[in-house]
């Protein structure tokens, strides 16, 4: 973000995010320069996002998962299927 | 915690109450399926480890090959297990071995020609009785009222010669969280970690599903994903 953007788009917002960014970021320092701290918080933001996404998106497959116990019940009997007929 | 891939586990199925269960042959299984099928599916797909008793041939070897000096894995009967059913943690596969698992997997698998989508000659051996062409799809085993759809992804090379073949999940249902491990075709989704291994006499060669196969572009597809799941 160039210094003339920032300039423009300072706003109560920005002066918040700036001040959270070395707290998320503290190889980022309170007096490293306003577009340092904006893209550290902007890395954080986006990284804690993709693990969020990452968690739900486990946690509805164990939901459904869960939901449809023949999934496991279908891998156990075709296993045992095939052992009893000797194919492994 | 979930199996890793490249990990061996001694096999711990027992009958489920089932008095004519008959105990695997192998003695272990290595886990071949990538960690984050693993950590969410409550299964793997393994490659079952046997221990090895006289020589063997070098073209067998591609098929086979050993893990040490006692042992092999037999990449043509590569299958899903459940976790419950795998029992102590034994050893890592050297990257040697699993290199090896790997180009067993690719042979077995026909990856190469899939993805290529090689329009292929016909197997160069024939046979009178009914065996299940790679790429069909066939109803599977009967378990009381349920029976499901099952894709061959066996190499045709392999089929005709054998008695048995790998087949893969075919299911109509679209789950998003899944996307990863799912290929559309053949009127529904089919689950490129859950393997089967099934005997011939177990595929009802008369009443075929419809579709009855998957189309050259839609197993192209199927290669790929398997590649992902089981990092080929």
């Amino acid at each position: 973000m160039s210094s003339s953007r920032l300039y423009l788009t300072r706003s109560a917002t920005v002066e918040r995010a700036l001040a959270v960014a070395p707290k998320v970021r503290p190889d980022v320092g309170e007096k490293a320069p306003a577009t340092k701290r904006l893209e550290a918080l902007l890395d954080y933001a986006v990284e804690h996002w993709e693990a969020e996404n990452a968690r739900n998106e486990r946690l509805l497959a164990y939901e459904e998962l869960a939901a449809l116990p023949g999934r496991r019940d279908r891998i156990k009997r075709n296993a045992r299927a095939a052992a009893k007929r000797g194919l492994f | 915690m979930a199996p890793k891939r490249g990990a061996i586990y001694a096999l711990a199925m027992d009958g489920n109450g089932d008095p004519e269960f008959v105990a695997p042959a192998a003695e272990r299984a290595l886990i071949v399926s990538e960690d984050p099928w693993n950590e969410t599916m409550q299964a793997s797909v393994v490659v079952p480890i046997y221990r090895r008793e006289g020589e063997i041939s070098e073209h067998a070897a591609l098929l086979q090959p050993s893990l040490d000096d006692a042992h092999y894995a037999d990449c043509t009967l590569v299958l899903s297990l459940d976790h419950d059913d795998l029992g102590h943690f034994v050893d890592q596969a050297s990257g040697e071995a699993l290199a090896a698992v790997v180009g067993g997997l690719r042979a077995y698998l026909d990856i190469d020609d899939l993805m290529a989508k090689r329009i292929k000659r016909p197997p160069s051996v024939g046979r009178a009785t009914f065996w299940p062409r790679q790429r069909d799809i066939y109803w599977g085993r009967r378990f009381g009222e349920q029976r499901e759809r099952y894709l061959i992804v066996a190499d045709d090379e392999f089929n005709v010669r054998a008695e048995q073949t790998a087949a893969m999940f075919l299911t109509s249902r679209d789950k998003t969280w899944r996307s990863r491990w799912q290929v559309p075709g053949g009127g529904g989704f089919v689950i490129t970690g859950d393997i089967d291994q099934f005997d011939y006499n177990e595929f009802d060669d008369r009443a075929r599903p419809d579709p009855k196969e998957f189309s050259r572009d839609e197993m192209a597809e199927v290669a790929a994903a398997i590649v992902d799941v089981l990092e080929l």
